[in-house]
């Protein structure tokens, strides 16, 4: 008879429990599924990398911070300065004595840019008074266009004015736009002329704090351009430092009615700087119409189309390039080639030498793939077989 | 009995231990940690399940580390979303607002630099060497229009600020004379200097010798060079413009410098004569062109200063000096020289410039070679003038 022995029974059971135990503990039940040792220990680390990253970038911060606080108080976006008033004011000149505007004139006659620029500083310190004898020497200098040419174009008295323009925004805000408001009707001065190089860069600088000088400025440049005044390229890129881009029919119509290289070259150039859909359009319209009239001109054309980057680009050059037309084949693909372009661009040079284009317009093209595109080149060189002519490979290979 | 008892003991024992042991596996089934990341079934927060500190269990101890560990992270982002992006150096802020031609933004980052002092200028000086590497950068940081207005709206308002940084650049770049940075030092410093008017001594001494030491090591830039030494009324001393004269086998700048030794008086006439006695080589362009500015100086009266080189011992000067000599009116009294320098077999070209010149400057000379063209020996010369003479014979004859 088998009689269980209970004290045995009783540490079975034990050990049972305790194994049951033993395997439920919190531990070995985290152990089990995560191997918690391990993960603290890469959490205490993770976290101790974390806070010192933190701390890092804490004291980095309060490095910048003071910085930004000590910048000087006038470095700070002033506030708009309205010039209209002195714009439209009109005034009458000629009541500032003869003796202030000869001792101003005589400065300039001596290139001391320096005396005159704090003379001009000091009366424009004085308010309507001084402002008012400012535009008298202005106009004085209008009427000795030697002088007026002397004074913004000896480059020591073009940098004292820059000070003059640097040290007294507001003054030569309110100056420029008083003299800009009284010779308006007077289409050419010199002054003009550079006060339309100058202060599309200065208003640009300033973005928005002088919007009365700046919108006159635009109204003149449309004015202008409107009016059919020939410096061009003077009022686009006047316009184009403000942000200006006069309606675009005005571009087109001046196109069409420009008949010299000077106009055609400001208008393109203009054009190629709008880069928008309009204006691709208007210098394919151009192109088309005068391929054989006006060569330079449809040149630039084609080129500043190639540079442009508005997709209606890739339309116009296809279509100019599949035509029967060598003239217009060889100019087209010139002009394409005329910028950098990768080497998925080589089969397109491929068919233009294999086409039956005029051996000189070829080698025209070769040459430029030399200056231009020398990666293409090498590609043409390594499949030279796929070319046709056998001048045209010795030509590639040379 | 006996046996009866022992098992309830044992049961009891049993029991009791086993309540022990089981009792924290039960309680951490109920705690236990999420066995991953997207195990968790909710987002309870760090907070709530915080442990007491002290007496903490190792599950609620995993659990806190990695709120800690999220907390922090989610910090850091924040702190870096706030603050300056930390790989951008000044250089690359720099070339990016000169890529967007953004003349505010280069205005407002050079300030930074300029206000920085030393530090600024080591960093400033770097990016001008950057873009001087490129050379297209350096043309758009000197040309366009935005980013030079910004640049001089720093020179209008930080003057001193603006001399320190020339003096730093100065120093720095003496080493790298071909350096865009220096052709711009010798554009753009004396007009500064003269604007501001003895207010940088120290500065401007600093050019004039930073310019004596470009000239010696051999002036690149010279003729920039030379625009500063005129707007700083500087005469550097002679004997610094030589070894750019002496460097025969570069002659681009012996023009500039014999120009500028022509303007200096006696001191350098003197230094000009050396120079041809030094090289005795007629035949160089620049030797060629110092004896003509002798001849020149003594035809405006200087007398006697061409004499030792027309009858200079070396033939080469001889001849080159005569040649200029004649392309000044001269009377019948030099018409053996006129002869001697025919018969020195000289080259074609200068047969005809020579008769040329004697034809229109000194005709009395040219009248007499044609009359008798046999007096000159050199064939072809000879063949010259009989022609010349036959032709104005025939001239003559028509005309009578």
């Amino acid at each position: 008879m088998t009689v269980e022995n209970p004290v045995r029974k009783m540490g079975l059971i034990f050990t049972v429990v305790l194994a049951l135990a033993v395997l439920c503990s919190p531990r070995l039940l985290i152990r089990a599924q995560e191997l918690p040792a391990e993960e603290l220990d890469r959490l205490e680390a993770r976290i101790k990398s974390l806070e010192e990253a933190v701390e890092k970038q804490r004291e980095r911060l309060a490095a910048v911070e003071p910085t930004v606080q000590e910048a000087p108080a006038e470095e700070k976006l002033p506030e708009v300065f309205s010039t209209a008033a002195w714009a439209n004011a009109g005034g009458a000149p000629g009541v500032t004595p003869k003796e202030t505007i000869d001792n101003l004139l005589e400065f300039v006659v001596r290139a001391d840019g320096a005396g005159l620029v704090r003379e001009m500083e000091k009366l424009m310190s004085e308010g309507d008074k001084g402002h008012a004898a400012l535009q008298d020497f202005l106009h004085a200098l209008d009427k000795n266009a030697e002088l007026g040419k002397k004074l913004a174009g000896r480059y020591d008295l073009a940098f004292a004015l820059t000070h003059l323009a640097m040290r007294q925004e507001e003054g030569l805000a309110r100056m420029a736009h008083s003299y800009l408001g009284a010779t308006g009707k007077t289409t050419r001065t010199v002054l003009r002329g550079y006060l339309h190089n100058f202060l599309p860069v200065f208003l640009r600088f300033h973005a928005g704090r002088f919007p009365d000088l700046e919108q006159d400025l635009r109204e003149e440049i449309l004015r202008l351009l409107l009016a059919g005044d020939k410096r061009l390229r003077l009022l686009f890129e006047a316009g184009e430092a403000l942000g200006y881009f006069p309606p675009v029919e005005i571009v087109k119509r001046r196109l069409a009615a420009a008949t010299d290289f000077q106009e055609h070259s400001a208008l393109i150039s203009h054009l190629g700087v709008r880069n928008d859909k309009e204006s691709v359009r208007i210098l394919r319209g151009f192109v088309v119409k005068n391929m054989r009239i006006y060569g330079g001109a449809v040149s630039q054309a084609l080129i500043t189309l190639a540079r442009m980057s508005d997709p209606e680009v890739e339309r116009v050059f296809r279509e100019l390039t599949w035509t029967k037309d060598a003239f217009i084949y060889a100019k087209a693909i010139r002009a394409y080639f005329a910028i950098s372009r990768h080497d998925g661009f080589t089969p397109e040079a491929r068919r233009y030498l294999n086409s039956r284009v005029s051996f000189s317009d070829k080698k025209l093209f070769i040459n430029q793939l030399r200056r231009v595109n020398p990666g293409i080149l090498e590609e043409l060189r390594a499949t030279v077989g796929q070319l046709s002519s056998q001048e045209v490979r010795d030509f590639v290979l040379k | 009995m006996r046996y009866q008892r022992a098992h309830f003991i044992a049961r009891a024992l049993i029991f009791v231990g086993a309540a022990l042991l089981l009792f924290p596996a039960a309680s951490c089934r109920r705690k236990a940690p999420p066995a991953g990341p997207g195990a968790t079934g909710g987002d309870g927060s760090a907070a709530q399940e915080a442990p007491p500190p002290g007496k903490v269990p190792a599950s609620a101890e995993l659990e806190a580390l990695r709120a800690r560990e999220k907390e922090l992270t989610a910090l850091l982002a924040d702190l870096e979303a706030k603050g300056p992006p930390a790989a951008k150096t000044a250089r690359e802020t720099l070339m990016g607002h000169l890529g967007s031609f953004d003349g505010r933004g280069m205005y407002e980052t050079m300030r930074e630099l300029l206000l920085k002092g030393e530090e600024g200028y080591r960093e400033l000086l770097g990016f001008f060497i950057a873009c001087d590497e490129k050379h297209d950068k350096i043309l758009i940081l000197t040309h366009d229009s935005r980013l030079v207005y910004a640049m001089l709206r720093l020179v209008a308002l930080y003057p001193g600020k603006t001399a320190e940084l020339c003096d730093y650049l100065i120093r720095n770049t003496r080493d790298i004379p071909g350096s865009f940075i220096r052709r711009e030092i010798y554009n753009f410093l004396p007009v500064f200097l003269n604007y501001h008017r003895g207010k940088y001594p120290e500065l401007r001494q600093l050019l004039k010798e930073d310019i004596v030491f470009q000239l010696k090591k051999g002036g690149q830039y010279l003729y920039k060079v030379t625009l500063a030494m005129r707007d700083l009324q500087f005469k550097p001393p002679i004997e610094s413009m030589l070894p750019i004269l002496y460097n025969l086998e570069d002659s681009t700048s012996h023009g500039i410098v014999i120009a500028h030794l022509a303007g200096r008086g006696d001191a350098g006439l003197q230094a000009l004569i050396k120079f041809v006695e030094d090289t005795g080589d007629g035949a160089h362009r620049s030797v060629g062109q110092v004896l003509r500015h002798i001849v020149d100086l003594d035809a405006l009266g200087r007398k006697g200063l061409a004499r030792p080189f027309l009858e200079h011992a070396n033939p080469g000067i001889r001849q080159t000096a005569t040649f200029y000599y004649f392309r000044h009116p001269r009377e019948l009294a030099d018409l053996e020289r006129a002869l001697g320098y025919l018969d020195s077999g000289i080259t074609g070209a200068q047969q005809s410039l020579v008769l040329g010149s004697l034809k229109r400057k000194s005709p009395v000379i040219y009248r007499a070679l044609l009359e008798d063209p046999a007096r000159v020996t050199d064939e072809k010369v000879r063949a010259r003038l009989e022609k010349a003479a036959l032709k104005l014979k025939k001239e003559v004859g028509d005309d009578s």
